[in-house]
């Protein structure tokens, strides 16, 4: 039997969607630009990089944890990128003397680093039994203090043309960077329902003892998870680092909060077990067209930020009240 | 330096500091583990007051930690960095113990 169209448990489940979506549209009758080439392009190059940095995030949060070390892996990933592909020529270069690196192998160290340092996170969660958060947050203050060391503070720049072109060169009226997000999101939603490593993780999210009990390798799934999201970090860096033609310590700050937001408004719920690669990418693209709609309608900078608080704590509350009432 | 300057330099360590300060506090004064794993993790606990105690007192030393780091980031941010390194391997050695001895039945 058809289960009956409930309006209340509607407005739950998409209540926060529906009203970014009707803010979107008002904002597009407001202001003839929203809805320009130009502006829609730029959207498309913010969900980019945000959508890579939700995908990492998601699979954390499916196995009810979180990653507060997000950002400054992507500061880390940025920089690290920024090094290896700047300039010849460049005055301030980082490693005078130095030639820029092949842009793919310098993605792969990238991408290799943060892993590695995910790795760690996931052995701390895994192995040594301490809370995703307290875990994450000690890798924020140490990846931030190596990142330090590693840049000195000095801002980086001066990149070769094919790294920052990356978002300039479009294929298929596309920009690059974007189509390097559909591609993870590909991979992911293969990982998420195609592997065994994605069942693994629904099951560990739903259940952590029931799926020791089944057999699942909970430990080495937890590391795998975290290494991989470290890995989307440190490509979302490298992202970034091309979009905006340059890095910094600081770069990706607060990012990850952002992240976990767009996830839960898209329906990856914090108590874990539930969420699809089209959650995180629902999330991101309501995420970003709201921060970009307040900005056409000139609100204030700063009450920008209390707006997207609201959102993410009533996207919280809901999701915390759709799982209270399925308990 | 300016407030700003310190700011930029330390704002990392200073969030982790004061957040295992909060949060350590609450644990040791609500001896409530749940503050810790989850509103609806059900694992049952060896000993969920002492499991709440300790842990507690663990993030209030991880607090610490990061407080000295917030120091020595003034005087060397190599030295503030292996030691930082250090004291979150230690927390994490120091947290399995812990785990181990109060945490959830196997």
């Amino acid at each position: 039997m058809a289960k009956k169209f409930n309006l209340k448990d509607f407005f739950i489940n998409y209540g926060v969607i529906l009203v970014m979506v009707l803010l979107v549209i008002y904002t597009s009758i407001m202001s003839k630009n929203f809805l320009s080439v130009a502006n829609l392009n730029n959207i498309m190059l913010n969900i980019s990089a945000r959508l890579v940095i939700a995908l990492g995030i998601a699979g954390c949060v499916i196995t009810a944890g979180c990653d507060l070390s997000a950002g400054r892996m992507i500061g880390l990933g940025g920089c690290i990128a920024g090094v290896l592909l700047q300039r010849e020529d460049y005055a301030s270069r980082f490693f005078q003397g130095g030639k820029p690196m092949n842009i793919l192998l310098a993605l792969i160290i990238v991408m290799v680093i943060t892993a590695c340092f995910g790795t760690v996170t996931g052995f701390f969660i895994a192995f040594l039994n301490v809370p995703p958060f307290i875990s994450t947050l000690a890798m924020m203050e140490i990846v931030y203090g190596i990142n330090l060391l590693f840049t000195n503070a000095t801002p980086l720049g001066g990149y070769v043309s094919t790294y920052t072109e990356l978002a300039t060169k479009k294929i298929l009226m596309i920009p690059q960077l974007v189509w390097i997000s559909i591609i993870i999101a590909v991979i992911s939603w293969f990982i998420f329902n195609m592997t065994r490593h994605g069942k693994y993780m629904y099951a560990i999210g739903a259940n952590p003892q029931a799926a020791e009990v089944a057999g699942v390798p909970v430990k080495l799934t937890m590391v795998m998870i975290y290494a991989k999201a470290a890995a989307f970090y440190g490509l979302a860096g490298f992202m970034f680092g091309a979009k905006s033609g340059g890095a910094s310590v600081n770069l990706g700050l607060g990012y990850e909060m952002e992240a976990i937001a767009a996830c839960t408004i898209g329906g990856v719920s914090v108590t874990g077990g539930r969420g699809k690669v089209s959650s995180a990418v629902i999330g991101v693209c309501v995420f970003e067209l709201l921060k970009a709609a307040l900005q056409f309608l000139g609100v204030n900078a700063n009450a920008q930020w209390i707006a997207l608080g609201v959102i993410i704590y009533i996207a919280i509350s809901l999701d915390i009240r759709k799982y209270v009432a399925r308990k | 330096m300016s407030v700003e300057s310190i700011m930029q330099l330390t704002w990392a360590p200073i969030i982790v500091s004061a957040i295992s300060f909060v949060y350590g506090l609450n644990l040791i004064l609500s001896k409530n583990p749940r503050n810790l794993q989850g509103k609806y993790n059900k694992g049952i606990l060896k000993n969920a007051e002492k499991y709440a105690m300790e842990g507690g007192k663990l993030l209030l030393f991880l607090s610490l930690g990061a407080l000295l780091m917030v120091v020595l980031l003034f005087y060397d941010v190599t030295i503030a960095v292996m030691f930082s390194i250090g004291w979150v391997v230690v927390f994490g050695v120091l947290w399995k113990r812990m785990n181990d001895k109060y945490g959830p039945l196997q």
